[in-house]
């Protein structure tokens, strides 16, 4: 872990809330610049470097949805998205245009600070290949899942379904990304099979398959695998 | 044809005379041949049978009179009987004619009035104003050929066709014409369209033009046609004032949706907003005064008493768009299992000390529906049950497959519902309206909408072992689940 302090940006055009997330997140030890236009967030992230965006989706001056891939030309931060709970087509697009992940407005500090750590993370692990979570050990490399030291047997495709949701562990991954790496380009919208895998994985790694431990249900977004 | 079997029948008497004439005298074979006059006469018209009579007479005549198979001019006796045979074919011809024409007549009255009826009766069953319009053009097309296009006032009052092309044949002027002095136009002349109007007991309500009409078709029919028109027009107001009075009863209703929404708000808004500024001004302004604990307290009360006011305006919320507009559904297949497992997880902290246990089978067929809204119903389902029953009460969530449709239910070993099991959908309605039970009484009916516009049923029961149980179905579509897939080698 690198002793500097990690700095996020946060664009967001409500000065209260905008003020509350400075005052949270420097408790917690970051450093925070904020931003309340789309404007002055894409001019900070030219003159600064930052690791860490959240991004408010309803600004003002821009579509939250669009400012994404312009984020990411500037800058290598990670992108979390922060949305009100009707729009559930504006998540969805954000994390397909490139956002790691999201929160609902109104949303608690608590899970403020689980998605933020697990992005930090990942930072370090450049790429995953290894996944260990209380019981369950995913090993990318050797293409082994087991579960409290005693290997599981997956279908080429449930281990694929795995991998995918893996690779990217404690982030939320769209349905839309999952069919595209598992089954291809053209299986987009045939999302009965994702439920029949996912029922199957569960099924075979967790105790309780209703309510899962590890394979997480983000209910109309995707899945997530649990990083803790 | 008539004359041919005239004919006929002139020739097969005079066969029948012939066979018979060694047996009976001409008196008598007179009458074979008054008879087939007769027959003639009973089944044709006026001149296949005066074409019988003389047939007969000729025939009686040449054959059988001396000297046969010669006529002459000297049988002038029987020249009274071919008048005789003349007088009766003409006067029973003239009566059957008289006596078919009557029949007919009555058939046709009948057949008026039967659709008559049947155009008063579809227009008693329609409500709906444009296709009572369309419905009256059609039937007046049906009933005297051709096309009808009807014309009423639209926005503004300008005449305007009902259906979405005006006929160009149809001349718009005289049609003005018409809905302005209610007269029929057109029925004197050659040609063009006719316009007749259709006047209901407040005046004119519409306008006909028969376009390219068979005019002698329309003035026979003139008193029918003057019956449909006005039925028309009667049904036409009657559908307008239908319509207003909907419309009436709509704005009454929403007002008072309107006040309910006012009061419950009001009252439901303002009792956690009247904690936490209590609770925060303390925090505020008394810091130092405050023990730890109690800052911790106050600080507790301030965190819940805002969430409870986040539901009650998700709720509203929820509920304005509900009603908005028709929900659109963001229908994708889902599996009941991951939404029962989402909710459990979230709705657990809130329950307080009860058990939240659920009962859903990990292999129930996939549905097609919107994830969120579902989602929403098992939520609101859930809280509903912890609110209204006691700590320590169980909670179980449980899933079934039925044949047509997927049944789910929230279930309590609570005190279990009053009578009101319908009516406990309802907005705002309140098991204990002036109790402490905090909530507008939108949830359930949030959900009722929910489930309505998935075309699934939701209805609440008393269980017999004690308490309540909540359910909803979700019917599955046809060429639904695609449970199973090829199973895979490991």
């Amino acid at each position: 872990m690198s002793s500097d302090l990690i700095r996020v940006l946060s664009i967001e055009d409500e000065p209260r809330l905008s003020q509350m997330l400075q005052t949270t997140l420097n408790a917690h030890g970051y450093s925070v610049l904020t931003a309340a236009t789309a404007a002055a967030g894409l001019q900070m992230v030219e003159r600064e470097t930052v690791d860490l965006i959240l991004l408010d989706l309803g600004l003002p001056d821009r579509d939250g949805v669009e400012l994404i891939p312009e984020l990411r030309q500037r800058s290598e931060a990670q992108i979390i998205v922060v949305s009100a709970r009707t729009q559930e087509m504006e998540k969805i697009a954000a994390l397909d245009a490139g956002a790691e992940d999201y929160l609902t407005k109104p949303f608690s500090v608590g899970e403020l600070m689980a998605r933020l750590r697990v992005l930090l993370r990942r930072r370090q692990d450049a790429a995953v290949t290894l996944y260990q979570n209380e019981a369950l050990s995913i090993d990318l490399g050797n293409r082994r899942v087991s579960l409290d030291d005693e290997v599981v047997h997956l279908t080429p495709t449930e281990f694929k379904l795995l991998a995918v949701l893996a690779a990217q562990a404690g982030r939320v991954v769209t349905h839309a990304h999952i069919m595209k790496e598992v089954w291809g380009r053209h299986h987009e919208d045939d999302t009965h099979y994702l439920r029949i895998y996912m029922r199957q994985l569960r099924h075979k790694l967790e105790k309780d398959p209703t309510e899962p431990r590890y394979l997480l249900t983000e209910p109309g977004v995707g899945y997530r695998l649990s990083a803790e | 044809m008539a004359y041919g079997f005239s004919i006929g029948v002139i020739g097969l008497a005079s066969l029948i005379a012939w066979a018979v004439q060694n047996y009976f005298s001409l008196v008598n074979i007179v009458m074979i041949f008054v008879l087939g006059v007769v027959c003639v006469a009973f089944f044709t018209g006026r001149g296949p049978s005066v074409l019988a009579s003389l047939l007969a007479s000729l025939s009686f005549g040449m054959i059988y009179v001396p000297p046969r198979f010669i006529l002459t001019a000297e049988e002038s006796q029987y020249l009274l009987t071919l008048s005789v045979m003349m007088g009766l074919s003409l006067l029973i011809s003239g009566l059957t004619a008289r006596w078919r024409e009557k029949a007919l007549e009555a058939a046709s009255k009948q057949r008026e009035q039967a659709t008559l009826y049947r155009y008063t009766r579809e227009l008693a069953a329609e409500p709906r104003p444009a296709q009572m319009a369309e419905l009256i053009a059609t039937r007046l097309a049906d009933t005297w050929g051709g096309e009808v296009v009807l014309y009423q006032p639209g926005d503004g009052g300008k005449l305007a066709p009902v259906s979405a092309e005006a006929h160009e044949a149809v001349d718009g002027t005289r049609v003005g014409q018409v809905w302005q002095d209610s007269q029929w136009r057109g029925l004197d002349d050659s040609a063009g369209c006719v316009c007749a109007p259709l006047v209901g007991v407040a005046g004119a309500v519409a306008v006909a033009a028969f376009v390219e009409p068979d005019r002698e078709r329309l003035r026979q029919g003139r008193e029918l046609l003057e019956a449909m028109l006005t039925s028309g027009a009667l049904a036409l107001e009657r559908a307008r004032y239908g319509e207003e009075a909907e419309a009436a009863r709509m704005h009454v209703e929403a007002e008072r949706l309107r006040n309910s929404l006012l009061s419950a708000v009001s009252h439901d808004l303002r009792t956690p907003l009247a904690i936490i500024v209590g609770a925060s001004s303390s925090l505020v302004e008394e810091t130092a005064v405050l023990t730890p604990e109690a800052r911790g307290q106050m600080t507790r009360v301030v965190y819940d008493e805002a969430n409870r006011m986040r539901e009650l305006v998700e709720n509203l919320l929820d509920m304005a768009r509900l009603e908005s507009g028709p929900v659109t559904l963001n229908r994708e297949w889902q599996a009941i299992e991951e939404i029962a497992g989402v909710v459990a997880k979230q709705m657990r902290p809130r329950i307080g000390a009860r058990e939240l246990k659920l009962a859903v089978p990990h292999d129930l067929p996939l549905l097609r529906f919107d994830s969120a809204l579902i989602e929403r119903v098992l939520v609101n389902l859930v809280e509903n049950a912890a609110k209204y029953t006691l700590e320590g009460s169980r909670i179980v969530v449980s899933a079934q497959d039925g044949e047509t449709e997927l049944r789910v239910c929230v279930s309590d070993n609570g005190p279990g519902l009053g009578v009101a099991t319908e009516r406990v959908f309802n907005k705002f309605w309140r098991a204990n309206p002036e109790g402490n039970t905090a909530g507008v009484g939108l949830g359930l009916s949030i959900c009722r909408s929910i489930i309505e516009a998935h075309g699934g049923r939701i209805w609440a029961e008393n269980r017999p072992e004690g308490g309540a149980s909540f359910c909803f179905s979700l019917p599955r579509e046809a060429g639904d689940n695609p449970g199973t897939l090829p199973t895979e080698a490991l």
